[in-house]
């Protein structure tokens, strides 16, 4: 494709004039973007308005499924920060020859429970974070955009392979 | 149709108003609000224009999602009723028109149109461009500012200041053509811009043009993180 350009300035071209440099109108009372003034941080272009702005909606997480489930995902973030914890504790405990102290207390009932629900909430929160990778990340090879599962499959397979290493050299320690 | 009333000066918030509509297999959410206005009641404040899903006016919130009023048909509500409101999110300035000088300013913040440097060539001079050089931010010059993923981004309408899905993925828009020379970083690496985004996702969701307004944010995190260790590197 070529396409006809302006040295400098706003371009309006087929593709690259899009609504953002159209303007707005139709009696709709839009003006369009624009206007080649100085850039400034979005918080210090914020506007006022008098209109009737809604008060703060405090259970805004529970008005759709979508928000409902995005704020679980969150939530496992918190148990993915107690993840790491407890490897820390683990770490010390070999460095300072406590590890019998610290198998105790990890084989408490509470605890145990509290790390079974660790372990689902990671997972849940790796398996998500790798699914939605491709969203950052696009590769493309001789031109063709990889697909979303490509990418997403590669990131579980090597997630596989990771794993099953980690759990041979750890497993082969007990014994 | 229950649709939400704002008269400044009258009402002190919105109240819902109900209008007997007639349920037609062919008609859109616009239709039932412009057989409102046409026939039951002149007083109706909406914004409208092309009837098509191009010029991104008719955006409102019916039964609680964002939607272009213009590709929702009556007949995928049934007997209904349908509600019908603001988008959330924005000052509403009347019924169901909102106030969107704020995302405006934020557009323009970002600069959506091509920059070009150190150059004086004159106004016929062509830039030669790929397919492959079009395809890389063709889906994002598709945004038709309709606003729908503001109205459905959570973050924006929590926090205001958020610059917002799509004057972000306007700006990598420009940033991903190969005839753009500019660099927004000062703009979309604040804390209120793509750092401000939690990735909900509801934007691309909603979006009637499938720009997917989060991937762009989540491409430029990595472009922005890559600049704080690669200063050097651009895009």
């Amino acid at each position: 494709m070529r396409a006809r350009d302006v040295p400098s300035g706003r371009v309006g071209g087929r593709v690259g004039g899009g609504p953002a440099e159209r303007g707005r109108g139709a009696g709709a009372g839009r003006n369009g973007g624009g206007g080649g003034g100085e850039v400034t941080p979005s918080a210090a272009v914020r506007t006022t308005s008098a209109g009737y702005r809604p008060r703060r909606d405090r259970l805004w997480f529970a008005r759709t499924r979508a928000y409902t489930l995005f704020v679980l995902r969150e939530l496992t973030s918190v148990f993915v920060a107690w993840s790491i914890v407890f490897l820390l504790m683990l770490v010390a405990a070999v460095l300072d020859g406590s590890l019998a102290g610290f198998a105790a207390l990890a084989a408490r009932p509470w605890m145990i429970a509290i790390n079974v629900v660790a372990l689902a909430a990671t997972v849940f929160h790796a398996v998500t974070f790798l699914n939605l990778a491709p969203k950052a990340t696009v590769v493309r090879l001789d031109g063709y955009r990889l697909p979303a599962w490509m990418i997403q499959g590669g990131n579980h397979s090597l997630w596989l392979v990771v794993s099953a290493v980690i759990a041979f050299f750890v497993l082969r320690g007990f014994q | 149709m229950e649709v939400a009333r704002y008269r400044p000066g009258q009402d002190a918030e919105p109240v819902f108003q109900g209008y007997d509509v007639p349920l037609m297999a062919d008609w859109a959410v616009l239709d039932g609000l412009n057989h409102i206005k046409d026939q039951l009641d002149g007083s109706l404040s909406y914004r409208w224009s092309c009837r098509m899903g191009v010029c991104g006016s008719c955006g409102m919130t019916v039964n609680g999602e964002a939607r272009l009023t213009c590709g929702t048909f009556l007949s995928e509500y049934g007997d209904g009723p349908v509600r019908i409101e603001p988008l959330k999110g924005f000052p509403v300035i009347r019924d169901l028109v909102v106030d969107i000088d704020d995302f405006l300013a934020k557009l323009s913040s970002v600069r959506p149109w091509l920059i070009r440097e150190g150059e004086e060539l004159p106004l016929t001079a062509e830039h030669a461009q790929t397919p492959a050089q079009l395809e890389a931010y063709k889906q994002y010059s598709m945004c038709i500012n309709c606003l729908l993923c503001y109205s459905a981004c959570p973050v924006y309408v929590l926090d205001p200041d958020f610059l917002g899905p799509a004057a972000i993925a306007l700006a990598q828009r420009y940033n991903l053509d190969s005839r753009d020379m500019g660099d927004r970083f000062d703009v979309l690496g604040a804390d209120e811009a793509v750092w401000g985004c939690t990735f909900v996702g509801e934007c691309t969701r909603v979006c009637p043009k499938h720009v997917d307004p989060a991937e762009a944010i989540q491409r430029y995190k990595v472009t922005a993180a890559l600049r704080s260790v690669l200063p050097w590197s651009k895009r």
